[in-house]
């Protein structure tokens, strides 16, 4: 390797790792590409946080309707007390699975309510990433009557 | 209808402010767009939220297509270091009560941003009746 071209990949390389510095907020559309063209929630965990298995835990709380009227929006709420640097919201009944990756900081106290799209019956999985490098998990299944995404 | 934040909401109890969102957006899933347009590249959804007060991030959230239309959504946070402002009821406010500038408080500012590049932004102050 020449100076000329040593020059020009340092010098890469030193943009490279300055620039996430300057962007506070992790886009995860731009980190993680293939989690948000996962067709179903096993690809979409390989996707985010790679090979690791999830384990189910009780420190993770979904709440869910069982039946809903309409898919258009099923509210879903969901609290953890884990300590987390990402949770995610994965769910099985649309052509992708991911919906929302949250990323964590210190003010958050980690409950979050949301309106979600269910084009079917399915399940709603909390993937929570905690500070010890593990993944948890908790799921709840929902029946919908009518689907929302074909509207 | 123009795309927007409708609703910024906050309620602040025992240091901890429950944020509560409304935002006025279509929502369209690839599939949607699909069925309406023929093109499903014409998609168009809040891809990601934060919510600042003053430099410091208290949400940010990376989301998808298939939040509801015109989501609604909902984040608790700790604001115990933030500094709340004094909110006056409607009797004050009737009796042309007036706040000192010390008596206000921090900005809360949502921002998001949609898949076509909008930026959509808005602030509200974390103010509380109880006084502190």
């Amino acid at each position: 390797m020449n100076r000329r071209n040593f020059l020009t990949f340092a010098g890469s390389a030193i943009a490279l790792s300055v620039l996430p510095m300057n962007l506070n907020a992790k886009d995860y559309r731009e980190l993680k590409k293939d989690v948000w063209t996962a067709h179903n929630i096993d690809d979409a965990t390989k996707a985010l946080y790679g090979m690791k298995t999830p384990i189910e835990s009780d420190q993770i709380k979904i709440d869910v309707p069982k039946i809903n009227s309409s898919g258009a929006a099923v509210p879903v709420s969901f609290s953890t007390t884990i300590d987390a640097k990402t949770i995610a919201l994965f769910q099985d009944a649309n052509p992708e699975s991911a919906v929302a990756v949250f990323d964590v900081n210190i003010y958050d106290m980690k409950k979050y309510d949301v309106k979600i799209k269910m084009e079917k019956d399915g399940i709603v999985m909390v993937l929570v990433e905690g500070t010890d490098g593990k993944i948890y998990m908790a799921k709840a299944s929902t029946q919908v009557a009518a689907g929302g995404c074909e509207g | 209808m123009a795309n927007k934040i409708t609703a910024v909401k906050v309620k602040i109890k025992n240091d901890v402010a429950t944020a509560k969102m409304v935002f006025s957006h279509p929502m369209m899933t690839y599939n949607q767009a699909k069925a309406k347009t023929g093109n499903s590249d014409d998609a168009n959804f809040i891809t990601h939220i934060t919510a600042k007060v003053g430099t410091e991030e208290v949400l940010d959230i990376s989301t998808s297509q298939f939040f509801s239309k015109n989501p609604i959504f909902k984040f608790q946070f700790k604001c115990g270091t933030f500094k709340i402002g004094k909110k006056l009821s409607a009797r004050e406010k009737f009796n042309g009560m007036t706040r000192d500038a010390s008596e206000q408080g921090d900005l809360l500012t949502i921002v998001a941003t949609d898949r076509k590049g909008n930026i959509y932004e808005k602030s509200v102050e974390l103010a509380s009746k109880k006084k502190r």
